[in-house]
Order: C-alpha cells, then structure tokens, then sequence
C-alpha cells in the first residue's frame, strides 16, 4: 500500500500538476528577479541586493537615489504589473475555455477584450474632466470600471448567442466574437473620432498598451482587483471540470451550473477588464498558456487555474523584459511580441485540431 | 421510491408528456421502452431534474426534485448520458475520478482503489491512463458508467436507496458488454439500490425488467411486468408491427436472442 502512495496511479496527472505549480512558483520568483535587475539604467543584480537591504535597513544613501528610483518606482510596480496582467490574462483564458469548453476561446479572439478596450476608450472620451487627471484617483477608478463593464456586457452577449439548450456552438462562438469586436472597435474608433486634443493624447497613452506606464497606483489597483479572481479560480475548479462533460451532465455531478456560470463570466470579465485597463489589449498569452500547461499536467482545473496564473505572469514579464532590451534604450511596444510569438502558435493550434473547430 | 405523479413536460408548447404518473421502487430494475419520438428520453430528464414541469412533479423518496439542490440529488443518484463528448484530454482515470468528486474530496490510495474498481466492473481494467477521446464509443460509454457507478457506489447509504439513471446505456456496446452493463443495473438493484434505464432493445428489456414502462405519444401505454405488458396487441398499437411475441421463427432463420445466454 505504501508503494501504491507513492507512485500515481496511470493516467492520474494530479501529482504532476502539484509538482509543476512548485516549478513555476519558482520560475516567477526568478523572472521578477531578473525583470528587477535588468534595465538601460545599469542597475544589476548585486545593486538590487544592496539597495533592497538598504530599504530594509532604513538607510538612504545619497549616492543611490537613481539607483533607488530605477528599483522602486519603476522596475518594481512594472514588475508587480507584469505579474498580476500576465496572471489574469492567463487565468482568464482557462476560464473562458472551460466555460465554452473549447480550447480556442481567448479573450482576445472572441471580442472581448475589444469589448473591455471600448469601456475604457469610453471612460477616457466620454469621461472628460472626471478622468482628468489620468492619475487621479477616481479616473484611475473609472477606467477599470469601465473596461470591466465592457468585457462584461462582451463576455455575457457571446455566451447567450453561442449557447442553445446547454450546447456551445464552437463556429458560433467563434463568429459571433469576430462579430462582436468588429462592432466594438467601430463604436471605438467613432469615440476616438469625435474626441478633443487632450482626449486623444490621453488615449495615445493608454492605447500604446505594454507596462511602461505601471505606477504603484495602477500595480496595487491591478492587484487587488485580480487578488479576488487569483483566490476564487481554484474554487471553481471543480465545476469547470465539470461543465466539460456538458451541463446537463455536471448539474447531475452536484454543480449549480448556471449560478456557476454567472461567476466564471464575472470572474473572466474582471481579469480582462482589468489588464486591458491597465495595460492594453494583450492578445495571446490567454490562449498560449492555458494549451501549453494542458499539454503536460492535462486538463483538470483545479491546478491548471493557479499553473495558468504563473505560467501568464512568468510570460508576461519575461516579454516585458525583451522589449526593454532588443531596441534599448527605446521600448518595443510588448503587443507586438506577444502576437509574432502568440499568432504562429495559434495558427499550429488551428491546423493541429482542424477538425475539432469544423466550421 | 421514484414518484411521477401526473406530470406534463411542454417545450415551445408541444405537450411532450401528457398527465403521466408512474413510479418506480428500489430493489427493481425498471425499464422505459417506446417508439421513437414517443417521450421516454424526455421521461428520464424529468425524473433527472433536467426538465422543468408545467404541471404535476418528480418526487424522490416523498421529495419533490424541483425543491432539492443538484449537490443533495448527486449525493442521491447518478445519471448515465446518451453520449458525452469531451473538448479537453481528460484521462479515463480522471474521467472516473469525476464521479467520486461529486461525492466529496477523497485521495490517495483510496480514490485510487475506487476507480480501478468501476473500471473493472465495466470490463476497462487497465484503461486509467489512456485518453477518453482515443477510445471507441462503445468503450466511451463504459467508461461513463464507471463514472457513474464511482458516484453512487453504494447502493444504500444510512438505509437510503441510491438510484442509477441510465438513458439507453446499451446503444453503442456489442451485445456481450450490453448483458455485462445490464448485469451491472441489475445486481445494483438486487443490492438494494434502484433503476430505471431508457432501452431500445424489447428483447433486453424483457431479459433484465422488473417493471417495464411503455411510452407512447406522451403518455404510459403500459406498465408491469415484462411477461404482462409485451404482448401481440401492445406491439401493435405501440409500435406498430404486426409481430407473434414469443413464437420462435421458421426453422432455418438465423437469428439470435440474448434470452437464450448460459442455457
């Protein structure tokens, strides 16, 4: 019996998943790392050390002020950004795909983020003096807020068009998305007509996307909102595991399917909502990481949830990292990155399940 | 106890079942059977809570279905699909695992001794690690009885029948799995648990019946023992053939019974 402990048994991935969610844990920890000790602004990996200790110590030396600016109010909360974006976009691309039980809904494919990207376009056009300043407390509030609404609305309109009698239409799914966030970037693009100089600057800096803007405001909003996401997903692990046998099958399993369904729409439309906020449309990572980690833990949620969160927030910062570096000191904006790698992969993905989207 | 009383399912208003009340008790393996279109697939979803009534109710043990949660009818009975595709590559293990994880958190060696068990008793011993999408759909089938079995694995629990559901569990199966899962249904209901099974096949369905439930047109044809309810006349008004229950054919015809099995 103690041999049967120690080994799993065939064709159970759990010990695996367990194994890979310490592994990537660790990954993090090392990519933040890396992300905090690397920059055009010669901070390494030993000046990290000692200014950190220095923090902790109470000291403040005035020969490292740049030094202490460079670490702390701008490659940290670009970090934490980096982190909690990645996560969300990560965690919400499982989500979405075991909600549409279909391994090609991507927050960014089916419209929602354009969806997300419309509130906040509207926040920032129609909002005028509120969100002004930028920074101010209740734009910074507001923006969110609207983008959250946005993939919202995006998010519920997709499910009820794509569902019928508890059956996902893949083809439907996928073309009512294309549908949704053509109409979405139209509304959009008329917003952004008919705005004034100031607006349309305001927008430029939202729209350029990526986490050069991150602040220590924007990181800790970003991470509170995406806190209650990161800490419910394991909880619905199990009625997503669920729902892929279909939803007549997991109410039968004991879930109260559509109350379950109303969170995981919530939930996927707050993490969105909040990274497109925050830092821009970011198309890819949520469609990426969730199929690379199925690939080798498989696809029980109850850890693919926190392994898709690591493995987003792990991606996320290290392609931060290379747009620092690969036209330093100028900064590639990280949606180009994300898409050259994401696209490809998408592409491979399409043809590798032709027929599985069938359309 | 599984009570139908008076219960009439209307979807975009066609009446697919019309004031019908039937029951069935544990302990008895009772089988649905009808023509095509008749309702006995609509039947099983009402008494599986998929189905709202427009009027009469399902009651479970004196319960009405409609008041209880879907954990508390989980814990009460499971329900067999017709077919059930995955969109990930799900395991047979973690297939399995399913079903006990409706029941609750288990782990270790005992989860792992719970699935290898269902797998047996559905003739997949040594099926855990292979995936649920590469298998044939007689094989998919079985697998999802065994997940089934794994939820309500004990027929009676604190003296309370358990109840499998099955909706045509035998159409995918070659007839020598049809007898070993009807086998199933029925040393669950000889444990004391109860059945009721939606079937097409009338000679099975008078091989493993205790009961057997004829639908016709939204309504209960005939209910009773298989001997009392096939008959000549029900053949005819029911399904519409004119056919002798019971004479074996003209010599010379090959054909074969499953009736005749270890004789």
């Amino acid at each position: 019996m103690t041999m049967a402990l120690a080994t799993p048994a065939e064709g159970d991935r759990r010990e695996r998943g367990r194994t890979a969610v310490v592994a990537l844990t660790i990954l993090v920890a090392a990519v933040a790392l890396a992300s905090l000790a690397i920059g055009p602004a010669g901070v390494d990996a030993t000046e990290v050390v000692r200014l950190t200790g220095d923090l902790l110590a109470g000291r403040d030396p005035a020969e490292a002020r740049l030094g202490h600016v460079v670490l702390f109010d701008i490659r940290m909360p670009r970090t934490l950004l980096g982190l909690v974006v990645g996560g969300a976009l990560g965690i919400a691309g499982a989500m979405m795909q075991g909600l549409f039980r279909n391994p090609l809904a991507d927050p960014g494919i089916v419209g929602v983020s354009s969806g997300a990207a419309l509130g906040a376009v509207a926040a920032i056009t129609l909002g005028g003096g509120v969100t002004l300043p930028v920074l101010g407390a209740l734009g910074i509030g507001l923006l969110p807020a609207a983008a959250f609404t946005g993939g919202l609305v995006t998010t519920v309109l997709l499910y009820l068009i794509a569902t019928r009698q508890g059956r996902t239409s893949v083809a439907t799914m996928l073309l009512a998305g294309i549908a949704l966030g053509a109409l979405a970037g139209a509304v959009t693009a008329y917003l952004i007509f008919r705005s004034d100089d100031l607006q349309l600057r305001e927008f430029t800096f939202w729209s350029l996307g990526g986490l050069g803007g991150a602040t220590w405001t924007k990181a800790v909003i970003a991470a509170v909102l995406c806190a209650g996401v990161f800490v419910a997903a394991p909880l619905i692990g199990r009625a997503l595991d669920m729902l892929v046998l279909g939803e007549a099958e997991a109410r039968h399993l004991g879930i109260e399917v559509d109350r379950m369904k109303r969170i995981i729409i919530v939930l996927v439309a707050l993490a969105v909502g909040t990274s497109v906020a925050f830092a821009g449309v970011i198309g890819f990572v949520g469609i990426v990481v969730p199929h690379l980690l199925r690939l080798s833990i498989g696809p029980e949620h109850r850890l693919l949830l926190p392994a898709s969160a690591l493995l987003g927030g792990a991606l996320l910062v290290t392609a931060d990292m290379l747009c620092r570096i690969l036209v330093a000191p100028a900064e590639l904006p990280i949606g180009i990155l994300t898409a050259v790698l994401g696209a490809p992969f998408f592409l491979w993905l399409l043809l590798r399940r032709r027929g599985l989207v069938d359309l | 106890m599984i009570e139908v009383q008076s219960l009439t399912i209307r979807i975009r208003g066609r009446t697919l079942l019309d004031r019908v009340t039937t029951a069935a008790a544990p302990g008895e393996v009772t089988v649905v059977v009808g023509p095509n279109g008749a309702g006995k697939s609509t039947l099983l979803k009402a008494i599986c809570g998929d189905l709202a009534p427009a009027s009469g109710a399902v009651r479970l043990d004196g319960t009405p279905i409609a008041a209880m949660r879907a954990a508390e009818l989980a814990a009460r009975r499971a329900v067999l699909p017709q077919s059930s595709a995955l969109a990930f590559p799900f395991t047979v293990y973690e297939v399995v695992r399913l079903g006990l994880r409706a029941g609750g958190r288990l782990g270790g060696s005992e989860e792992r001794a719970l699935v290898a068990e269902a797998l047996a008793r559905v003739d997949l011993a040594g099926f855990g690690g292979r995936f649920f999408q590469e298998l044939s759909g007689g094989e998919q089938q079985r697998v999802h009885l065994a997940r089934v079995l794994a939820q309500v694995r004990e027929p009676v629990v604190d003296g309370r029948p358990r109840w499998l559901l099955l909706d045509e569990p035998t159409s995918s199966l070659d007839l020598r799995h049809q007898l070993s899962t009807l086998d199933v249904a029925r040393d669950f209901a000889a444990a004391g648990g109860g059945v009721i099974a939606v079937l097409h096949d009338l000679n099975l369905a008078a091989l493993y019946a205790d009961r057997l439930v004829v639908v016709h047109r939204g309504t209960i044809a005939a209910d009773g023992p298989p001997a009392a309810v096939i008959t000549d006349e029900m053949m005819a008004r029911v399904f519409g053939v004119r056919i002798r229950v019971g004479a074996p054919p003209p010599a010379g015809t090959a054909f074969v019974l499953p009736q005749t099995i270890g004789r």
